[in-house]
């Protein structure tokens, strides 16, 4: 069985587990409904108490709608921030943290870092499984954004090659990130260091162009200028990784007599097997480290995994607070109509129906309540995402998925079922105490 | 009577010894300049496991890993880690080239072998054999089953 199961597409799976945990309620609404048509009378009483009704709608809305926003919201940051990381197959860096490497070259996260020397740099760029070493410069800043010194292939791998104006071709010349306020043919001189901290006129001779913008690409990237490494070594009076005879090269192959230092290698090989080998190769005690960051995300999610579960939890525990509530309150308004119920039974209608009745006004709200709840979660992950992005420039989407579906399922299911009780309940009430009502 | 009583009390010892040689098992196998070191996976109730283990290739020329096979598993194959959508995920690598000294380490988050159709559950302290398959033969790997959450090897930093 578990076999066939796992044979199954997801798709598939996700609809066979949702129409599983519907499956109860349905059954149960099969059973209390046969043979009648109660909705007439339902009708009538839920406009009747109309203003009770809406109240009890809205109640199940918003905390179903804010237990599917927070879960879908959960889904979009960890999606969110992987595909930041898409780009960054393998960096190497001096040992040290992986996370805080990851938060530097990944998400422009200021940081102190150790330089991988020439030697190394070399080393790693001519291995013959590297396709790709591109050395990243951190430390300066314009405004808010970070100044990055890389190659031309990493920016243009970066932006997809969607380059508003042109790629630069000296080393005075930059790059801007969609989201930086400067545009193309515009001059800037970085400032040393970051925020409050950042020295303001320490390469006050340095006049550096934008010759081109990036397209959006959703990633802490999009704030940031990019120029040659080059550059960034030139304006704190280092060598510029070229030897003096080819002192206007841009790009790579850099000399490693000339190579001042870099905090972090990006690599890429070509073949999926090579990223591996590379990572096992450049993995060396108190010399380098080399790590994925999908992976070190990968290790952050699965302990932001316990939040989920926790967060799940809480969802479950206020929806399920609600759940009593409406229960408690669909007994209180079955007291209202009390007469009513009494009245039908005295005039022969036979129990089962008036079951059916308080069953379906039961239903009715929790359904239309759950419903509204899935529009209401949509706009909260919604509202959710557009926070988180405009906060951390990691490009948040929260689509509804199929886990909120299955809580939403679920949810109903259970409340669905609960509602025998108020019915039963009302059942059990004397006719003639409930005509003297 | 006597000689039965005999032959059960040397018997006896016999599990015990089983034992010590299950845990005295070599952490470290070769083949044509291959070595393996610290074959392990994780304990699991499932019907998968993620097996990790350190290759060092001191031979001559290049080895070839072309997959693994064990008696407790109904497929063996090499996996690499990659994050899709925000979820971890193992593809399959048809086959993975080791030039001549150099190492690479099957370890949690990057490379590892994949046995799929585990006929049993795997129990923490439990051992197993496993071979991986090179264009050199079979590697014999005793594969030792670690905690469920285990992130290395309990010798994890031994050369032997």
């Amino acid at each position: 069985m578990s076999d066939l199961w796992y044979s199954l597409p997801a798709l598939a799976q996700d609809i066979a587990l949702t129409f599983a945990l519907l499956l109860p309620a349905l059954l149960v609404g099969a059973l209390v409904l046969r043979g009648f048509a109660p909705w007439p009378l339902t009708r009538a009483i839920l406009w009747r108490f109309r203003g009770a009704s809406v109240m009890f709608v809205l109640l199940i809305a918003i905390s179903v709608g804010m237990g599917i926003g927070l879960l879908a919201q959960e889904r979009g940051l960890r999606r969110g921030t992987a595909q930041a990381a898409d780009k960054f197959d393998l960096v190497v860096s001096a040992p040290g943290s992986e996370l805080s490497v990851m938060l530097a070259a990944v998400f422009l996260q200021p940081t102190d870092m150790p330089l991988l020397d020439g030697a190394t740099y070399d080393e790693i760029a001519s291995h013959e499984n590297v396709s790709v070493a591109a050395p990243l410069a951190f430390g300066d800043s314009y405004g808010d954004a970070p100044v990055i010194g890389t190659t031309a292939e990493f920016a243009r791998d970066l932006a997809d090659d969607r380059i508003e104006g042109r790629m630069w071709q000296a080393s005075d010349e930059a790059l801007a990130g969609a989201l930086v306020p400067l545009g193309v043919g515009e001059s800037f001189t970085p400032a040393h260091g970051h925020g409050d901290a950042a020295e303001g006129d320490a390469h006050g001779d340095a006049h550096l162009r934008i010759v081109g913008r990036m397209a959006p690409t959703g990633t802490p990237w999009d704030r940031a200028i990019l120029l040659p490494v080059e550059a960034v070594w030139e304006v704190h009076g280092l060598a510029n990784g070229h030897a003096p005879e080819r002192a206007g090269q841009i790009g790579p192959p850099f000399d490693p007599d000339y190579f001042p230092g870099t905090p972090a290698v990006v690599v890429r090989a070509e073949a999926l097997w090579a990223n591996y080998a590379l990572r096992s190769e450049f993995t060396r005690d108190r010399e380098t480290m080399a790590f994925f960051p999908g992976a070190v995300l990968a290790g952050l999610y699965a302990v932001l995994g316990d939040i989920r579960q926790v967060m799940s939890l809480m969802a479950l525990v206020t929806q399920g607070l609600v759940a009593a509530s409406v229960l408690l309150g669909l007994f209180i308004l079955s007291r209202l109509f009390r007469r009513q119920i009494a009245l039908l039974r005295a005039l022969g209608a036979p129990a089962r129906f008036v079951f059916a009745v308080v069953w379906s006004f039961g239903a009715a709200l929790l359904v239309a309540g759950a419903g509204l709840g899935l529009l209401t979660g949509v706009a909260a992950a919604s509202v959710l995402s557009r926070v988180v992005t405009a906060r951390t420039d990691i490009l948040v989407t929260a689509p509804i998925g199929w886990s909120e579906i299955h809580f939403l399922a679920g949810f109903v299911s259970l409340t669905l079922l609960l509602s025998l009780l108020p019915a039963a309940i009302v059942l059990r009430q004397q006719v003639v105490d409930g005509l003297r009502a | 009577m006597r000689t039965l009583l005999l032959a059960f009390a040397l018997a006896l010892p016999l599990p015990a010894l089983a034992e010590t040689h299950d845990h005295d098992a070599p952490h470290l196998t070769e083949i044509a300049g291959l070595r393996a070191l610290h074959a392990w996976t994780r304990a699991s109730p499932g019907r998968e496991a993620l097996v990790f283990v350190e290759l060092e290739n001191t031979g001559g020329g290049s080895v070839l890993l072309t997959g693994a096979e064990s008696g407790i598993a109904s497929d063996g194959a090499l996996v690499g880690f990659v994050l899709k959508d925000g979820q971890p995920a193992w593809e399959t690598l048809a086959s993975v080239p080791l030039a001549a000294g150099r190492a690479l380490h099957l370890e949690p988050g990057a490379l590892a072998i994949r046995l799929s159709g585990l006929s049993r559950a795997l129990t923490e302290g439990d051992h197993f054999e496993l071979h991986l398959e090179t264009d050199h033969g079979a590697l014999a790997l005793h594969v030792e089953v670690a905690a469920a959450d285990a992130r290395q090897h309990s010798h994890a930093g031994h050369s032997h």
